[in-house]
């Protein structure tokens, strides 16, 4: 070793280790860009294929936490959708698409607010196909909700309020234990591989779709 | 008075931070410019061509135009110039998105945007499901003199253009075509944006 690189030894040792922390100063873009922007914190399922969910929502103001244990019952390609009389309505999906029916077992305290999350069928390739409104047309009864009974919501939170969630007046609470479904609609020829449910990014839930549970 | 001698490891300092900086100045000159390094990333079309853009694929279907047109959703436009009619496909790749923003470029090298947010110069493109075509328009409102060799550039986002892919379509337009539609007498009707299949 040279007598100048062994003088500057330490300085020498310390510079990637300076190089490190000044990309990681400037890294604050990755948070506000990416991170916040997209699913990449997932929860996977247990042996029994629950999901134990844990996230909060936080604006600064209000902080209620969401927590619930999620389970997928099924995922099925639909062609009619029951209405209120239990009459089968055909489903119309646009050119080259299907729709599916993702069934979910939820299983939360009745004072956690639930309401307001998002469902995605996810293929084999990792693209995400979500769960929106009026992608479909049926006479068929469809839910409001996604993640909490049409009846029962639960607690909700009031837009531009800090107070805590409550249930409104006159609504029974939420059970313990509901089921869901939501339709969602993706190409004719998606195999779904999981079933993700989230409310605020970067988490989600991830719902492996087992062969049994997909007769698509 | 004696000057100072330097020692060999101070001209050795000194050469590393002369290095440096120039090191930093051609890095500097070598860089794109903030504007330049700062806009859309812009794939070139012509009409009929399918781009592939991050957010799914875009294809130019037509252009057709006329001093009045009305769309079967909305208000009759009726300029004095020219309202400029793009239809376009559009297949999403990624959820939650949609062409939101264009930018006619005409022969002047004026811009005018057009937008989901626009009045009399709008896009209409429904958001369709992953993987599903949507049929939309994009009407703007253009000068009829500058229009022949006008491009009509088409990306995502509304609120930022920049920072993601835009399609920059070669719209073909004559000389005879803008006289033509400049010459037409009845409304030109414009069939309503829709995800294909679905009313």
């Amino acid at each position: 070793m040279s007598t100048w690189a062994r003088r500057n030894r330490k300085a020498l040792l310390l510079l990637p280790v300076a190089a490190i922390t000044a990309v990681l100063a400037s890294s604050s873009r990755i948070e506000d860009y990416w991170w916040t922007k997209g699913l990449h914190d997932g929860t996977k399922a247990d042996a029994s294929g629950v999901v134990h969910f844990s996230d909060a929502y936080d604006d600064g103001y209000l902080t209620y936490p969401i927590e619930a244990s999620i389970a997928l019952k099924a995922v099925e390609p639909v062609t009619t959708i029951q209405s209120h009389l239990g009459k089968p309505e055909p489903v119309t999906a646009p050119d080259g698409a299907m729709v599916w029916r993702v069934g979910l077992r939820f299983e939360a305290d009745p004072d956690t607010a639930l309401s307001g999350c998002k469902i995605a069928i996810v293929d084999a390739d990792g693209t995400r196909y979500d769960a929106e409104p009026r992608q479909f047309e049926s006479r068929g009864s469809t839910p409001i909700h996604t993640c909490v009974p049409d009846e029962t919501p639960g607690p909700q939170a009031t837009v531009g309020s800090t107070a805590a969630p409550k249930v409104a007046e006159g609504e029974a609470p939420r059970p313990p234990a509901y089921d869901t479904v939501v339709y969602v609609v993706t190409p004719v020829g998606v195999k779904p591989r999981a079933v993700r449910v989230w409310w605020f990014p970067p988490k989600y839930a991830e719902l492996p779709v087992e062969d049994a549970a997909s007769r698509g | 008075m004696r000057w100072p001698v330097p020692r060999r490891a101070q001209l050795g300092t000194g050469a590393l931070v002369i290095a440096a900086l120039s090191l930093g100045q051609v890095l500097v000159e070598h860089l794109p410019s903030h504007q330049r390094a700062g806009r859309a990333f812009e794939r070139e079309i012509a009409i009929g061509q399918t781009v592939q853009l991050r957010t799914g694929s875009l294809t130019v279907t037509g252009v057709d135009g006329a001093r009045s047109v009305k769309p079967a959703q909305g208000d009759r436009v009726v300029s004095p110039g020219l309202v400029l009619v793009v239809r376009f496909d559009f297949t999403p790749s990624v959820p939650e998105t949609t062409i939101t923003y264009g930018e006619l470029r005409d022969a002047d090298e004026r811009v005018t945007t057009v937008s989901l947010f626009g009045v009399r110069s709008v896009i209409t493109c429904p958001r369709p499901p992953v993987g599903i075509t949507t049929h939309c328009t994009a009407l703007v409102e253009a000068a009829p003199s500058a229009l022949a060799g006008a491009q009509l550039a088409l990306g995502p986002s509304a609120i930022d253009p920049r920072f993601d892919d835009m399609a920059v379509a070669d719209l073909d337009i004559t000389e005879r075509e803008v006289k033509e539609w400049k010459d037409r007498a009845e409304p030109l009707d414009v069939p309503a944006p829709a995800v294909a299949g679905m009313s």
